[in-house]
């Protein structure tokens, strides 16, 4: 039995959204797919958290990693928030990448793809999944929920993947299901106040995404 | 005309958010200082006040500017805050 880790460590309110498509991507996975073993991690990657997320990261049967939280161009944060100069570590970096390695790594988070993902290339990851741009989340309107619309795209990708679909597969259907909405943000822009906004975000970051290694790859 | 006076902050680190333009109907009124604080003269009337700063969320507001000096939200009815806290929106 193939195992999924979900880290979705919350810190201040994007991460709220965040955290929550990572909950909801848990209790998709152990409704809808009672074969994969899944682990969330909710906390917030304190140092006492890491070492416990990356034994599991480490274990033979992880074949999915998918992070929702802050990243940086070189790492991912964990619970520091990239704009807070803590002058602390990330919680995936270049010092311990190779944690990565066989598996398939899903980050929505800032950057990643700029060097954390040539770096995770580099040592040995099936595949990587991350943002070349900032990574954009969506909040709660009166006039919509278009936080639920962001997590239906963000949660496409590691849902596809369970179901046997490939890497480039899993890819093409989550930039699908953004543009779907893009383009009734779009179409209803005059009755959506923040339609146009999230039109846009949507779309940027749909087109930041930067994909590494063997787009060819499945969970199997 | 009417004087209305505000400030930016980050809701999260209450981090005044400085050189970020004020839009009325689309048009830049004001920009605030390195405290986060604007100044905006305008004839009384209705407007869409919409804040636009990089990495954070905008804000939108369809409001009323009163004769003295009050801006109401026409969504709420309530007056907007002098002092209003913008999310950040990325990760």
């Amino acid at each position: 039995m193939s195992s999924v880790v979900i880290s979705a460590p919350v810190s201040n309110r994007p991460t709220r959204i965040s955290g929550q498509a990572g909950r909801m991507l848990y209790w998709t996975i152990k409704s809808r797919y009672p074969n994969t073993k899944v682990y969330w991690i909710p906390g917030n990657l304190s140092i006492h958290d890491r070492a416990g997320v990356l034994q599991k990261l480490a274990a033979h049967d992880t074949v999915l990693f998918a992070y929702y939280g802050h990243g940086k161009r070189d790492r991912i944060c964990g619970s520091i928030p990239p704009h807070c100069s803590t002058g602390h570590g990330g919680f995936v970096d270049e010092r311990n990448v190779a944690v990565l390695d066989n598996i398939i790594v899903f980050s929505v988070a800032c950057w990643t793809a700029v060097k954390l993902g040539r770096d995770a290339e580099a040592t040995g990851v099936r595949s990587y999944i991350g943002l070349r741009k900032p990574c954009y989340v969506a909040f709660p309107h009166p006039e919509r929920r278009y936080d639920i619309d962001i997590i239906d795209v963000w949660n496409t990708f590691p849902t596809e993947m369970i179901s046997g679909a490939t890497v480039g597969q899993a890819i093409r259907e989550m930039s699908e299901k953004s543009r779907e909405y893009e383009k009734y943000y779009n179409e209803h822009s005059d009755k959506l106040m923040y339609g146009d906004y999230y039109f846009r975000r949507f779309k940027s970051n749909r087109t930041a995404l930067v994909p590494f290694g063997d787009l060819r790859a499945t969970l199997n | 005309m009417v004087t209305i006076t505000g400030r930016l902050l980050d809701v999260d680190t209450f981090a005044d958010i400085e050189q970020t333009p004020i839009y009325l109907n689309g048009v830049i009124a004001a920009v605030t200082d390195e405290d986060g604080r604007y100044t905006i003269d305008v004839p009384p009337g209705e407007y869409r006040l919409e804040i636009r700063p990089r990495e954070f969320h905008y804000l939108i507001r369809d409001v009323v500017v009163t004769s003295d000096g009050r801006i109401i939200d026409k969504l709420t009815g309530k007056p907007v805050k002098k002092t209003l806290q913008l999310v950040r929106a990325t990760l």
